[in-house]
């Protein structure tokens, strides 16, 4: 390392140094002479202009070498861009190579700084790609009104399909085909590709992606999302297929045996999210699609999802997110006729009900991920929820957690009591029916059969006015052998007196080895509920309960 | 135990654990047969060190048995480097003036301590992020030394640069 640091020689110093000065001693004789303004025309003052910028620029390069950045190797330099914040990293970029001569031979040469842009400018593009040398390149096209005719994209398009890892376009309804019309070539490095026909109306006049798409070889793809698209999903040989996304914005014209034929295609998939697409017709197809890689399923919608779930077999522990915001009054409509192929789902290690909400929700988490299961019943009661809980099995389910009031407790009892493997119970209730705990209490109890033998952590989030039951909930484990390992009471609502908390914490400890008593302000319990129903909304992907 | 010396000739004898978060150490005495390294070899393993090494001793003995990143997987080395967030001990590690800043990255370069170095290049990234070239300038103390052909140049880049 220490050679790294090296500076120059005192002796090679003091030459260079020597002979700047007689160059500059030199260079002053000459220009300050009376004779020199009239001996030189115009274009020798241009060069001897053009000698003394580079002569400064030279200088002023040597004084940066000795900036304490420029002692970082160009190697490590070169890792900066590495570390920057996608949103920023074009712009930043761009910002290196116009900090100094050294920092911009940099970063233009570091190919993997240019591959990734928006096709707005010719000139920029030609950069971009000069840039990248032969790296995969990743294009971003946005032409709400197609494309003109001296377009960037008319230029590149020739030479950008082989080095094409990553497309995404976003255009309007009226231009698609204007666009895609250009998409013909093979694309044999096509990693990514996302088009997005951004339609809300003039539905008719969507033009539909056909086999022509890249010569009709999506094989080397891995994401593959369309929204606001026609599409047959004509493609056969979708192998490295991972993650599929299919938005609609009409009636689905998709048939299941299309869905199917895609799938069987698709051996891969490990995403798939459909939002108003699901199939709603092609019933006769008998055939079940298995997709073992797959981790997460989403299917939004009113359209009911059951005619192609029961057509695909899911492998364990997958997570699924199901909304089906039907306006059929009962739920019952709503669910599958048969769960056969769709028992798998219940190989979930984590089940929350959510009835602060409207809808009601049931969210599942495998061990490969988190999946949440939503139906939305429209007008009814939420008993039904609970009720279809029943119908999965739960055995292996290891936290529960039940945000809200379920007010139909018995059924939420019995499906408590199945979980055997139950270790964590959450209870969020608000506002909470009093009976509610000691309801359960009596309800693990039941039948001379202690439910739930493993259940070891309760975490009961309780307004103040019913912390007494949790006393009598732990103690009733306790005296049945199975007590709590860990108790957490968050008391929410009025006050409690402090010596409340210290009574109550004395009476757990009875029966406890670990507790915890947090007072909340009523207040704080509300904003915080709100903040979290704000984030779920922008993000739904991120739900992390 | 191992002992490094410094190219000032300090001596520091460290855990075994602590002297392989540096892969130059490690592989160095692995190819030396010092899987082992006892007290009376300690003269088995002489590195080059400098000031840093203080520092970059502190990193390393905080670190000490985490997972070491491995080389052979592309997408992890792509995660690593895509992740601009630094953890808050690193952060106030990493918390020091540019001099020591370059020394102790100069320093995991040569060491081979990817985590260091990661942690190193994030806060030259997050210190440049949304600065002018002008102000990057100013910040690490360099000047503006093109042509003004060059100047042109970038002036044209620039236009296009404010696109999306």
């Amino acid at each position: 390392m220490s050679n790294l640091l090296k500076e120059p020689s005192p002796n090679r110093g003091s030459l260079v140094s020597h002979n700047l000065r007689a160059a500059k001693k030199g260079l002053r004789d000459i220009l300050l002479g009376t004779s020199v303004a009239t001996a030189l025309d115009d274009d020798e003052l241009d060069t001897l202009d053009q000698d003394a910028s580079e002569v400064i620029s030279s200088i002023r390069s040597m004084r940066n070498k000795r900036a304490p950045i420029n002692r970082l190797p160009r190697d490590v330099l070169a890792l900066i861009p590495d570390f920057l914040d996608d949103e920023e990293s074009d712009r930043t970029a761009i910002t290196l190579t116009h900090v100094c001569r050294a920092w911009r031979e940099i970063f233009v040469s570091l190919a993997s700084l240019w591959t990734d842009f928006y096709c707005t400018d010719t000139e920029k593009t030609c950069v971009y790609l000069e840039r990248s040398k032969s790296a995969p390149i990743s294009v971003r096209l946005e032409r709400k009104k197609g494309l003109l005719p001296n377009d960037p994209f008319l230029d590149i398009a020739p030479h950008v399909f082989s080095r094409l890892s990553y497309l995404h376009v976003t255009t309007s309804p009226d231009y698609l085909e204007d666009i895609t019309k250009h998409l013909v070539h093979p694309a044999p490095l096509l990693r990514s590709l996302f088009i997005d026909g951004h339609a809300s109306i003039s539905l008719e006049i969507i033009s539909e992606l056909t086999s022509a798409l890249f010569d009709g070889d999506l094989s080397s793809v891995r994401e593959l999302h369309l929204r606001s698209v026609r599409t047959q999903l004509p493609w056969r040989n979708m192998k490295n297929l991972t993650s599929f996304g299919l938005t609609s914005v009409e009636q689905p014209t998709l048939s299941l045996g299309q869905f199917l034929d895609f799938f069987e295609s698709a051996p891969s998939l490990s995403e798939v999210r459909l939002t108003s697409a699901a199939p709603t017709f092609g019933t006769q197809d008998g055939r079940l699609v298995s997709l073992p890689h797959l981790k997460t399923l989403e299917i939004y919608g009113p359209q009911p999802p059951w005619l192609l779930l029961n057509h695909l077999v899911i492998p364990v522990g997958a997570g699924a997110i199901i909304h089906s915001y039907s306006t059929v009054p009962q739920i019952d409509k709503l669910l599958p006729s048969s769960l056969s192929n769709f028992r798998n789902l219940s190989n979930f290690t984590k089940v929350c009900l959510d009835f602060t909400d409207f809808p009601p929700s049931m969210q599942f988490a495998g061990p490969n991920g988190l999946g949440r299961f939503v139906l939305d019943p429209g007008p009814g009661p939420t008993h039904l929820v609970t009720r279809h809980l029943a119908r999965f099995d739960t055995s292996n389910t290891q936290c529960l957690e039940i945000r809200g009031a379920g007010l139909v407790a018995n059924e939420l009892y019995q499906a408590i009591r199945s979980m055997a493997n139950l270790r964590t119970l959450i209870i969020s209730l608000y506002p909470g029916p009093p009976v509610f705990l000691p309801g359960l209490g009596f309800a693990l109890f039941s039948d001379g059969v202690v439910a739930c033998p493993k259940l070891e952590e309760f975490v009961y989030c309780v307004p103040a006015f019913d912390i007494g039951e949790i006393v009598t909930f732990a103690a009733g484990r306790a005296s049945r052998g199975v007590p709590f390992k860990s108790v957490e009471v968050i008391v929410f609502g009025e006050p409690v007196p402090t010596e409340a908390i210290a009574e109550l914490q004395k009476e757990l400890q009875k029966h406890v080895s670990r507790v915890e008593i947090t007072a909340e302000d009523e207040d704080e319990y509300f904003d915080e509920d709100e903040d979290e129903d704000e984030n779920e909304d922008e993000d739904s992907d991120e739900d992390d309960w | 135990m191992v002992l490094l010396v410094t190219s000032d000739n300090k001596n520091f004898v460290v855990d075994r654990e602590v002297a392989d978060r540096s892969v130059f150490v490690k592989n160095t005495l692995e190819a030396r047969g010092l899987s082992i390294a006892t007290p009376p070899m300690l003269n088995g393993g002489c590195f080059e060190l400098t000031s840093p090494f203080l520092q970059v001793l502190e990193y390393c003995q905080h670190h000490r048995g985490e997972p070491l990143p491995t080389t052979d997987d592309a997408n992890a080395d792509e995660n690593r480097k895509r992740t601009t967030d630094i953890g808050e001990w690193d952060r106030k590690f990493i918390t020091v003036d540019h001099e020591m800043l370059f020394e102790i990255i100069l320093a995991a370069n040569y060491l081979d301590i990817k985590p260091l170095l990661d942690v190193g290049c994030k806060t030259i990234g997050n210190m440049v992020k949304g600065k002018s070239p002008e102000e990057v300038r100013k910040l690490f103390d360099i000047v503006n030394d093109f042509t003004p052909e060059e100047e042109a140049q970038i002036k044209k880049e620039n236009e296009w640069a404010e696109d999306p």
